[in-house]
């Protein structure tokens, strides 16, 4: 009898490039909207921001994704998704953070499936939080533009004897 | 036919069902469950042929879940349908074995769930 065969070391460098074409996946397939994907960092608003931060982990490797998106974008996403009219009544805070919460559940699940496909991942539920500003900065940024707004996706692994492919700048 | 939708997502479940409701297939009621434990209870009290899960929920989560009726043959004739954002291979595998009809990946267009719904309605009116 043959044992199965190990997971394969998660290369970090092509994870982090895989990370915006699953967002564009999410964006475009459930949410009807598109990625721009080389965004310009911009925070110089007032806006509110809605962060959804959820852990993976397959015994092995752990770490976390948090998706900032502003909430003008949220209330977009949620539009689309939902069918709400734009001029219909505002939606309550709970199902908005659901909504987010399930685009980076999405983002993350397509993510990893696509970088580590060979790996049994559990994920967190996403826990949202409405903040003035984005996430802080985690060990791997990406700014996007979605429908022309402001979208953040971070990714850090925190933890794991299998800490793969490092990449060459560090 | 009585639908079972189990996601943990509010979003996600009316998103299901409204796509359901949009289709021809006649549905009688649809139930929802939180996580596989509620799952298990509207089953238990419920006739319901067709299930739609999902695999990340808290408490007991969709491969527990399918675990359980893969063991009882109160659902051998439950027609089982995975949604899930987790698209893996390993997954895939893992659920491969516990009598699942279709493995649909989040994100899906609302297309693709008309068609997986058709087929799986047809296999429970088997």
């Amino acid at each position: 009898m043959s044992l199965p065969m190990p997971p394969k070391p998660l290369d970090f460098e092509a994870a982090d490039k895989l990370i915006v074409a699953a967002v564009g996946t999410v964006a475009e397939r459930s949410f009807f909207s598109f990625v721009d994907p080389n965004s310009d960092p911009v925070l110089d608003d007032d806006k509110e921001w809605l962060v959804a931060t959820l852990r993976f982990d397959d015994g092995r490797i752990s770490g976390r994704l948090a998706c900032s998106v502003r909430s003008d974008l949220a209330q977009m996403l949620f539009d689309s998704f939902s069918g709400r009219h734009p001029s219909g009544p505002l939606p309550p805070s709970h199902e908005l953070d659901d909504l987010i919460g399930e685009f980076s559940n999405m983002v993350c699940g397509t993510w990893l499936s696509r970088c580590a496909g060979d790996r049994l991942f559990q994920l967190s539920r996403p826990v949202v939080e409405h903040q003035t500003r984005p996430a802080a900065d985690e060990r791997h940024r990406h700014w996007v533009e979605v429908n022309h707004r402001p979208l953040i996706i971070d990714w850090e692994v925190e933890r794991g004897p299998d800490k793969g492919v490092r990449r060459s700048s560090q | 036919m009585r639908i079972l939708i189990a996601d943990d997502s509010s979003m996600m479940r009316a998103l299901i069902k409204r796509v359901v409701r949009l289709t021809n297939v006649p549905v009688e009621e649809i139930l929802e469950a939180r996580d596989g434990v509620e799952a298990l209870s509207l089953l238990s009290s419920n006739d319901v042929q067709l299930l739609f899960t999902d695999i990340n929920m808290p408490g007991m989560n969709g491969t527990e879940l399918l675990r359980r009726l893969a063991n009882d043959d109160r659902w051998r004739r439950l027609t089982r349908v995975v949604i899930s954002t987790d698209g893996s291979t390993a997954r895939r595998e893992e659920v491969a074995e516990l009598s699942v009809r279709c493995y649909l990946k989040k994100p899906f267009s609302p297309e693709v769930l008309r068609d997986v719904l058709t087929d799986a309605a047809e296999a429970a009116r088997l």
